[in-house]
């Protein structure tokens, strides 16, 4: 174990301008004893430097499966992955350590992902402790240091996760995840699990953290109020496949897609007098298994306009330019011969 | 869902709960889940009752049904028509449930049994409650699979719960739920465990019962987008206790609870988002141990002073827009205009 730390990090590869996360193609089938399962079926998204990508889907739709190939939690059965400009793909644990301080995940239930027999002082230096990133001695006071930028007291250091509540504890992940100051934060459905009024001061935090350490971040939700509140650009996932991606702004003001309009349309608006006058696109069916996924495009089984051509030919992600240059992407036969296409 | 045209000519209230009290009691010390809670639900009216984890909205309903386990001590009246049910033999209280209350939780799949068919599953409650033969209640099955949606009930009908989507087992519960045409429908958190698409078909089945059977529905939700979508009344709970209780466009539109206007900032709108900052609600929900002759918000409240500490607000007034607070927030000329 002693050798892994004569290993020169693989840093010189990465320049300074690549884009803090780089996926390609990236898929990642699972075999199983009735076939074969395309969790992730053919994902590329980028984002820069101290950019929010919110990454919107439902039950099934791959969205965390991406967010754990990224980190490598999940081996990608295909395509390519780069964290700052080095391709981390197929790199070895071992050659991956000295990267682990660049990303960090932080989970849907801090219940469960956090050692429930560690203090929490030893829970948010760990990483610092681990990558030797720290001197031992100085390592409860910057435990210390980062309990107070998430908004928690120095005593808290002495307690175990059982004695915070649930909007604590997301506080003890978020300050663990950020003591390696990682370029890129994964956040895989960070305030799902709390209640309406602590879900507003984890989000505040993680918008004001984002902004004052600017790290690039991956924002995996189902909640679209959340990741409206926090992205600056947005990728909606169906079975597997990006449909739409666009600006945050853009995606809710011209949804171009329809299953991204039956998203947006589905999800109620909390106020009674708007509420009654929005038109709710109910979508017909349900998900189609991940098994067999039909031909052609992904969603044509449950969309409301769809044509011959959708039952046959898979539309391609493209990149729709408009005016003022605000690029986003479709994958829509229909969004793409639109008037405001190419 | 639409408001119901019925919510100007509302009768009698079907379900009529007064001073309902559960108390949890261990070794150590007692817990009050539900403190002095009082409402009425009237024929085909959607009650919402909304708060955040712990404040009691699920034992309420727990207790209203006579599932609570005899760990629990329940105080007060919970009447149905002119029955009394609290206190009421469970011999009593299996005649009502499923027949003239029935609830739906959460998880549906934790409430079907997967060993059995749907078909038998619903038809159970119907040779039970309504002694229908084998075959009637198969092809009642049938039928009320179709009122829930669930498309082909020919075929649904002999399917088994894991062969459906989590959308359609809560439509198999709902089926279950209504099969003999219920005066209540108890929903705990019915559409939480589902995706936004799936949860959109479930409030429009919830609102075409009500249209067409005339169920009263008590909606137990956190989710304040679903609230304003299907309720015609709310009743916020904090801390075991009703604080707060009035026609859903007027609680959204003027809340005089403080805690219900902390609630309603912090709740994000989609669509509706720039990069504001969400107002937070400062403090922690109290521990729930003590049930003092006080505002249980005080500690929370911009608005609290000595006599928030030492004397419990009604609920007031008797009737319409009632707020538990010494202090409620006055309505703005602007919130008025709404």
């Amino acid at each position: 174990m002693s050798a892994v730390h004569n290993i020169p990090a693989p840093r010189a590869s990465a320049t300074d301008d690549a884009p803090v996360l780089e996926v390609r193609d990236l898929e990642r089938h699972f075999t199983t004893s009735g076939g074969t399962v395309r969790a992730v079926d053919g994902v590329s998204l980028t984002i820069g430097r101290g950019e929010v990508l919110g990454l919107v889907g439902e039950s099934g739709s791959g969205k965390s499966t991406v967010g754990r190939c990224v980190v490598r939690l999940d081996e990608p059965t295909g395509g390519r992955i780069a964290l700052k400009g080095t391709d981390i793909t197929h790199l070895s644990r071992r050659a991956l350590r000295p990267l682990r301080t660049d990303m960090h995940l932080v989970f849907q239930d801090p219940s469960s992902s956090l050692d429930p027999r560690m203090t929490i002082g030893q829970i948010v230096a760990e990483p610092l402790r681990l990558h030797r990133l720290v001197p031992r001695s100085g390592l409860r006071g910057r435990a210390e240091e980062l309990l107070g930028q998430v908004g928690l007291r120095p005593e808290h250091a002495d307690r175990h996760p059982h004695e915070l509540s649930g909007g604590q504890r997301q506080r003890i992940s978020l300050a663990r995840a950020l003591s390696v100051a990682p370029d890129l934060l994964i956040a895989d459905e960070p305030t799902s699990a709390l209640d309406v009024s602590v879900q507003a001061s984890v989000l505040n935090l993680l918008a004001d953290l984002q902004r004052d350490r600017g790290f690039g971040c991956l924002f995996i939700t189902h909640d679209l109020a959340a990741v409206e509140f926090l992205a600056d650009r947005i990728a909606v996932m169906y079975l597997g496949r990006i449909v739409e991606e666009a600006p945050t702004a853009q995606l809710f003001a011209d949804p171009l897609h329809p299953y991204t309009q039956a998203l947006l349309s589905a999800a109620p608006v909390p106020d009674p007098t708007l509420q009654r006058t929005r038109e709710r696109i109910v979508l017909t069916g349900d998900l189609p298994s991940p098994l067999s996924p039909p031909p052609g495009c992904h969603f044509h089984t449950r969309c409301p306009v769809a044509m011959d051509r959708c039952r046959t030919e898979v539309p391609e992600l493209r990149e729709l330019r408009e005016p003022p240059a605000m690029s986003r992407r479709v994958a829509c036969h229909l969004a793409n011969t639109s008037p405001s296409g190419d | 869902m639409k408001p119901s045209t019925s919510r100007q000519a509302l009768g009698a209230p079907v379900l009529s709960v007064r001073d309902l009290s559960v108390s949890f009691r261990s070794d150590t010390r007692t817990v009050h889940a539900v403190d002095s809670l009082s409402y009425d639900v009237a024929p085909g009216e959607v009650l919402a009752i909304v708060g955040e984890s712990g404040c009691g909205k699920s034992v309420t309903s727990m207790a209203v049904m006579g599932l609570l386990p005899s760990t629990a001590t329940v105080t007060g009246s919970v009447r149905l028509g002119d029955r009394e049910l609290a206190g009421a033999a469970e011999k009593e209280l299996a005649k009502v449930r499923g027949k003239d209350l029935a609830m739906i939780f959460q998880e549906p799949m934790t409430s079907l049994n997967p060993v059995l068919t749907v078909g038998r599953q619903i038809g159970e409650v119907l040779r039970r409650h309504q002694g229908l033969s084998r075959a009637e209640a198969k092809e009642r099955s049938v039928e009320l699979l179709g009122l829930v949606g669930i498309p082909a009930p020919e075929r649904r009908v002999a399917e088994y719960p894991h062969q459906l989507s989590g959308g359609m087992r809560q439509r198999v519960m709902i089926a279950i739920a209504v099969a003999c045409d219920p005066a209540v429908l108890i929903a705990d958190e019915p559409t939480t465990a589902l995706d936004v698409t799936v949860q959109a078909g479930i409030l429009e089945v919830l609102q075409s019962l009500r249209e067409r059977l005339g169920t009263a529905i008590v909606l137990i939700t956190h989710d304040l987008g679903v609230v304003a979508d299907a309720a015609d009344r709310v009743l916020v709970m904090y801390a075991g206790r009703a604080i707060e209780q009035a026609p859903v466009d007027e609680l959204f539109a003027a809340p005089r609870h403080p805690y219900t206007r902390g609630l309603l900032g912090a709740v994000l709108r989609p669509g509706q988002e720039g990069k504001r900052r969400l107002p937070e609600i400062p403090g922690l929900v109290p521990s729930l141990t003590a049930q003092p002759d006080a505002c249980t918000f005080a500690d929370r409240c911009a608005h609290a002073d000595e006599r928030c500490g030492t004397a419990r607000p009604p609920l007031t007034p008797d009737s319409g827009h009632r707020v538990a607070c010494w202090h409620p927030v006055a309505v703005t000329h602007e919130e008025a205009a709404r």
